[in-house]
């Protein structure tokens, strides 16, 4: 057939066929053709599109800094799934929205500027100067492309340019910064007067109705927890390891395989002679000193002996500059370098090492040799052992992870595909277990409504790595109610406590009422069991002396007005109603407003913020939620 | 049309190049002319761009290494020959805070209000308005700060250090307690990013006894 299209494909009705095919290359480009069609669109930003490609790139790269933060195990709890969707697509959205910005307005960065910002880095350098040969290594071992790189570097200096540009020239001007200091310097003197709750305690005992009136309305407060059995099947890769047997062919095969990397490394006895330079001994003198000391030598005893007599290494000179036997890489790298390429009995060259100049001496070499296979076996053994149980580990972890999902009713079939029991736990809870369950994952994963309302088998579940385990629910144990003998004494001591709290709060309030009115004096609370204490210039940050939340309510307190002191009154955290009397505010002094530098930087940092957000605010953002 | 030669055909294209050659030509030069000319001002401008931003960096680096005199140079300079790049604004940013710094606040007003009137930028012109308002303030002007702040109220963006600004403008008026209502806007608006001098402020004016 398409030898006959072929055929009749000729002249006009060619090119007319040619046109039609290639329209739809002309107007979306042979892309969307590889792309299988259209792309899935995050959100579109003043009509720019954000494909789900990037919004699910940005979302992965978000859990693993979090994974990395917490050293690859994130606490249950900490890792919100919503909340980090909603970070990975609000960060999309403002960098869409920056690079428009920077784009439309004009903020550029020249080839030439971009070259120096390049040369700047520290990490290009070496002795203080780029060098191009690094930069392309560094860039290749990275697997950068070169232009790609670059175009990262101007991007991020584009923002970090329009960033600079506004939060970097924020100022508060000099009269702010001194009344900031004047507020933060702020001393304030004040009475207290305590009430005590436990002046209450005969007052408060609960009778026998209301402790079961408050348990029959607070049953939801009084429950035993949520709790379950799971069955397990758990996949070990050490456990694989331990039972892989290796042949002795197997370990002879490797041998011979691996006989150059099991090589002793060359061994060297080494002798120095060290002349610090330090400030007493300048560079020149001791380089001069240590020429002169080198002439000197004709062999290894005179090495010995000058080492003896006129090295300043402290440990070594006493045993005649003996470094022992070392091997490359035990040195630092100077003197690492010259010790494996110096002729044994010739004294080296004097090397500038951290501590000064040194010589070198090889007293005798112990060559690289052949590792014998007994002296290797059990290191080949244990190898061939791990790399092996790593391929089972993998295989048989996808099998379990294949045969809990398909059969998801039962793990009996997961089991006998890879050749394990199906094991059981004892009870345990959402907020704490034993044994496996002491895992949050593994809690998490047994209390999530997949496992526990549908009773399916859960996902495969990394302990750790190269261990794995799939659950699912064995028994499970609603919440029950607790009796009320069992409960009792809590409900007792409960509302005695808040009983004993509202008592000293009527009492206080009371008493606040009758100061204000004038009716009773300050003087007079000591009679009405409150107990006085007084405070001399007391400072905001003060908190060993006072609790933060009456620090915080004493200079939230109108200023007292002549000799009218101003008063006040709270419950503390520890249930005692506390009265207050501030008797006098003294301002901080005009100091220095250098001290208040951070200001700037703390509103730069403000303004900043708001300036994203306006931008935000401007632009049309359209989201579309059921590609997320 | 028909031709029976071919010569007559090559004299009827002769005749039709006669009459529209010189047109055409003219078309096609002006086209060129508009593309290279298009081409040439976006070069020009991308060029002056690039310029601007070398000039704005130096201008930063004189600031972090105290050299006020060049931030002022660079900044004059941007003004005059770059004044279309953001870079002028954000230059003229650096000096007003400069001036501040050293208490010259008109100076630091005046930069503030060239950025508000000349900026292209939106959003450069939307910091200016705040930052002069401060300097009202500061030059004990609290109508003309509040008169400042007045376009930036329906922007939700900044109604945090709007209220706050406002706050201060109306303490400095006297009015205790519209400066208590404006600082109980600000620290809630900017919820748990409150800075530590708002606090302060709302604290210090104190809640009512009762």
């Amino acid at each position: 057939m398409l030898q006959s299209i072929h055929d009749k494909a000729k002249g006009l009705f060619a090119y007319i066929i040619l046109i039609f095919i290639s329209i739809p290359f002309a107007l979306w480009g042979i892309q969307s053709y590889f792309e299988g069609g259209g792309k899935k669109l995050a959100a579109e930003v003043n009509g720019k599109e954000i494909p789900v490609r990037l919004y699910e790139q940005s979302l992965r790269e978000k859990r693993q800094q979090l994974l990395q933060a917490f050293g690859g195990n994130v606490p249950p709890g900490y890792l919100d799934e919503n909340l980090l969707r909603q970070e990975a697509l609000a960060g999309l959205i403002r960098e869409h929205l920056l690079a428009e910005e920077l784009e439309r307005y004009g903020y550029r960065i020249g080839d030439r500027q971009l070259a120096r910002i390049i040369h700047e880095m520290p990490i290009f350098q070496r002795n203080g100067r780029f060098d191009k040969a690094l930069y392309d290594r560094l860039l290749s071992s990275q697997r950068l492309s070169k232009a790609g790189f670059e175009l990262q570097v101007r991007i991020q200096a584009l923002r970090k340019q329009f960033r600079q540009g506004i939060a970097g020239s924020a100022f508060l001007p000099v009269a702010f910064k001194r009344d900031y200091l004047r507020l933060l310097d702020q001393r304030r003197s004040f009475d207290q007067g305590r009430i005590d709750p436990e002046r209450f305690a005969d007052r408060a005992e609960p009778s026998d109705e209301d402790i079961r009136a408050w348990y029959r309305s607070h049953r939801q407060d009084y429950l035993t927890p949520e709790q379950v059995r799971i069955e397990f099947v758990r996949l070990s890769q050490q456990k694989l390891a331990e039972a892989v047997k290796v042949s002795e062919e197997e370990l002879r095969a490797a041998y011979e395989e691996q006989q150059d990397s099991l090589r002793t490394p060359e061994r060297r006895h080494l002798r120095h002679i060290l002349l610090k330079v330090d400030e007493k001994h300048p560079e020149n003198a001791v380089r001069q000193r240590i020429e002169a000391l080198r002439k000197q030598i004709h062999g290894l005893a005179d090495f010995r002996r000058l080492a003896r007599e006129q090295s300043e290494d402290p440990v070594s000179a006493p045993r005649e500059g003996d470094l022992g036997v070392v091997e490359p890489g035990e040195l630092e790298q100077a003197l690492d370098r010259t010790a494996f390429s110096l002729p044994s009995g010739e004294v080296s060259r004097p090397i500038r090492t951290a501590r000064g100049y040194e010589l070198l001496m090889v007293e005798s070499i112990q060559p690289s040799r052949q590792r014998s296979f007994e002296e290797v076996r059990t290191r080949l053994a244990r190898e061939l052992a791990e790399r092996e149980a790593e391929n089972r580990f993998l295989d048989l972890s996808d099998k379990l992870a294949t045969l809990a999902y398909e059969v998801p009713d039962s793990l009996d079939d997961a089991a006998a595909a890879i050749g394990a029991r199906v094991e059981k736990s004892d009870w345990f809870s959402r907020e704490q277990g034993r044994g496996l369950a002491a895992s949050p994952s593994v809690r998490e994963a047994a209390f999530a409504d997949e496992v526990l309302k549908e009773r399916h088998n859960s996902e495969l579940l990394e302990l750790m790595p190269g261990e794995v385990v799939v659950l699912r629910i064995a028994e499970h144990r609603p919440p029950a109610e607790r009796p009320l003998a069992e409960v009792r004494d809590d409900i007792r001591k409960l509302l005695r406590q808040r009983r004993m709290r509202e008592l000293a709060k009527e009492t206080g309030e009371r008493l606040l009422t009758e100061l204000r009115r004038g009716e009773l004096g300050w003087s007079d609370l000591p009679g009405k069991g409150v107990a006085l204490s007084s405070h001399e210039d007391v400072k905001r940050d003060d908190a060993d002396t006072v609790p933060p939340a009456i620090l915080e309510r004493v200079f939230r307190m109108p200023r007292p007005q002549g000799e009218k002191a101003s008063l006040a009154g709270l419950q503390a955290d520890d249930g005692a109603f506390v009265l207050l009397r501030l008797r006098r505010v003294e301002d901080g002094k005009p100091s220095d407003p250098a001290r208040a530098r951070d200001l700037d930087t703390r509103y730069g940092a403000l303004e900043y913020e708001a300036v994203l957000k306006s931008l935000e605010g401007k632009a049309e953002i359209t989201v579309y939620k059921d590609n997320l | 049309m028909h031709f029976e030669t071919e010569e007559q055909q090559v004299e009827a294209i002769k005749k039709w190049w006669a009459e529209n050659g010189k047109s055409i030509i003219a078309g096609v030069v002006l086209g060129l002319a508009i593309l290279f000319g298009w081409r040439g001002w976006v070069d020009w401008q991308e060029r002056q761009a690039e310029a601007a931003s070398e000039q704005f960096a130096e201008a930063r680096k004189a600031f972090d290494s105290a050299q006020p005199a060049v931030v002022h140079d660079k900044a004059a300079l941007l003004r005059k020959e770059y004044a279309r790049t953001p870079y002028a604004p954000l230059a003229t940013l650096l000096e007003a805070r400069i001036d501040a710094r050293d208490g010259k606040l008109e100076q630091a007003a005046e930069a503030l209000i060239w950025v508000r009137d000349h900026a292209r930028e939106p959003i450069l012109q939307e910091v200016a308005r705040l930052r002069l308002a401060r300097v009202r303030v500061a030059q004990q002007q609290p109508d003309a700060a509040l008169a400042e702040l007045e376009p930036l109220a329906d922007n939700g963006a900044w109604t945090s250090l709007v209220a706050e600004i406002r706050g201060d403008a109306l303490r400095a008026r006297g009015d205790l307690a519209g400066a208590r209502q404006a600082y109980d806007r600000a620290l809630l608006s900017a919820g748990g990013r409150a800075p530590r001098y708002l606090k302060m402020k709302r604290a210090d004016l104190g809640d009512p006894e009762g």
